[in-house]
């Protein structure tokens, strides 16, 4: 199968005042790969994820999306983040609005989907995530696991054709931790292209294709899950899974 | 109520006062009326002008670093003209508003009635403090219900009108009530431009009575009246509106793991 190229960044630069969080970064993502981006806190994973689908404006650089500069003038960014999906640790679902309507509005307002199919393709994404029962519960009487799954149902409504997704699981319970993993381990099976940061070790040995490793704003290291795991060449990608593993036990 | 008055009253003032309320009571009762609908009307068009003016101030009090600098002088300017309007009329009483624009612009000038004159008054007094209720109101509304609205794809304008201010309307709205039980009272003042509230009447029957007892009896109770049972009403609201019913499953436990349905 040929590569499709849906995502190609060059020298992306981002700083915080005088703080320079991403200093020149490079990266791609193909058609139907998973990708996780580990780090340590602070290395500016969170912000190179939030530049993808412009939550952050990046400072320099270019972020080509099917070739097209998404940085440049003119450019749709609204209907650009309904391409580029994205899930929270926070969740982040509308408190105003019930299950079904989080699902809902999107599709509606921004889509502008006649309201029956706006529902049934939610009704078709929350089953998926095994939160049909709740569509009619509010948004706000949910356990954090819960809330997950509907956040990803509802970004999964838009069609996006990736998926970003930051640390998901670090807010939850440790017994919710696994069910969302499940999920996100479903759709990359289906071919949902996905970037997700996380600590889920585990998570991005198994299901991800390629793992990078970000430190102090750069990516120092990017490989297979074997290459960055079994043999990390950097000193401080070892060094940060040492720590990563001592911590863990 | 009038059983209850009437009993109390016996002989002396208290039955004087009711004979009163008795012999002016159409007075009285359009007064009532008369204040109620400018409250309320005040109330509402001051939470229009409020939601949009604290929007624009919510919107304008910061500005981004991404910002052109056009844009950064149009969110100071749109910053610093609704700044005016809101310092200038919660800056001075509401009588000297009054009296300024209807005696200077309202009366000679758009030929308006007092009962007109009032409504706008009442109105754009009300929308300054609205404005800033609305702006606390906005700014309270958590970031992540913005960034979760601005990653489906919605506009600002979109996030603000299905997201961002249906919150925060629920959450001030004790203070927006409030300012409906504060309109009822304070309307008052606007006995100045010959409005003719309860103020206003107690005043003509005072006139015509030759006493002041009385007729201001008559209104504090209506006054106090009218403000306990607004004030009942809006608190059963806000329960309702805190308890808003929505069905949750009888089995509240989370799905298990390996849930996905293809
Ligand atoms: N809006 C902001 N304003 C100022 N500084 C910021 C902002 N967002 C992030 N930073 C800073 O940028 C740096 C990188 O942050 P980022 O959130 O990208 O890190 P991260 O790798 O996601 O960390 P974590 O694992 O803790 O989530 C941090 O030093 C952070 O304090
Ligand atoms: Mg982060």
């Amino acid at each position: 199968m040929a590569r499709e190229n849906i995502i190609e960044i060059h020298h992306l630069q981002k700083h915080f005042g005088d703080l320079e969080v991403l200093k020149n970064i490079e990266f791609h993502v193909d058609k139907g790969e998973v990708i996780t981006i580990i780090g340590s806190s602070g290395s500016g994973k969170s912000t190179l994820l939030r530049c993808i689908n412009l939550l952050e404006m990046p400072d320099g650089g270019e972020i080509l999306y099917h070739g097209n500069d998404i940085l440049k003038h003119g450019i749709d960014i609204n209907a650009h983040r309904t391409h580029v999906g994205m899930v929270f640790q926070n969740f982040n679902l509308f408190h105003n609005k019930n299950v079904l309507d989080n699902c809902m509005i999107g599709q509606i307002k921004v889509l502008k989907r006649s309201k029956q199919e706006a529902k049934e393709k939610a009704l078709y994404y929350l089953e998926k995530v095994g939160m049909q029962d709740f569509a009619h519960a509010g948004s706000t009487q949910l356990s954090g696991g819960q809330k997950q799954r509907v956040a990803i149902a509802r970004a999964l409504c838009m069609d996006p054709e990736v998926l970003l997704f930051d640390e998901p699981t670090s807010a939850l319970d440790p017994e919710m931790v696994g069910g969302i993993l499940d999920v996100m381990k479903q759709l990359a099976q289906e071919g949902l292209t996905m970037i997700v940061v996380t600590h889920e070790m585990a998570f991005a040995k198994d299901v991800s294709n390629r793992v990078i490793f970000m430190d102090q704003g750069v990516i120092a290291e990017e490989g297979t899950p074997q290459e960055i795991f079994e043999h990390p060449k950097q000193e401080r990608t070892k060094e940060f899974l040492h720590r990563f593993r001592s911590a863990g036990q | 109520m009038e059983y209850i008055l009437m009993a109390a009253a016996g002989d002396g003032f208290l039955s004087k006062t009711w004979n009163v309320f008795v012999k002016y009571q159409s007075l009285f009762l359009g007064a009532i009326q008369s204040t109620l609908l400018v409250a309320f009307i005040g109330t509402i068009v001051g939470l229009l002008i409020g939601l949009v003016i604290g929007g624009l101030r919510a919107i304008t009090s910061h500005q981004d670093h991404n910002q052109k600098m056009g844009a950064k002088l149009l969110y100071k300017l749109i910053y610093g003209i609704t700044g005016i309007y809101v310092g200038i009329f919660r800056g001075t009483p509401m009588m000297v508003q009054a009296m300024f624009l209807y005696y200077t612009f309202f009366a000679p000038i758009f030929h308006w009635s007092p009962i007109t004159s009032a409504m706008v008054i009442i109105s754009v007094n009300t929308g300054a403090y609205m404005a800033e209720i609305m702006r606390s109101g906005i700014q309270s509304v958590d970031n992540g219900q913005l960034e979760g609205a601005r990653s489906i794809g919605m506009t600002s304008f979109q996030t603000m009108l299905y997201i961002v201010l249906p919150q925060a309307i629920k959450n001030s709205f004790p203070s927006i009530g409030n300012e409906f039980v504060v309109n009822i009272k304070d309307s008052c003042v606007l006995n100045c431009i010959q409005f003719s509230e309860l103020f206003f009447v107690a005043k003509s029957v005072q006139g015509s009575i030759f006493s002041y007892a009385e007729p201001f009896l008559i209104v504090g109770i209506l006054y106090l009246i009218l403000t306990l049972v607004t004030s009942s009403i809006l608190g059963l609201i806000e329960k309702r509106i805190n308890h808003q019913k929505s069905s949750y499953p009888a089995s509240i436990s989370a799905p298990q793991s390996g849930v996905l349905k293809g």
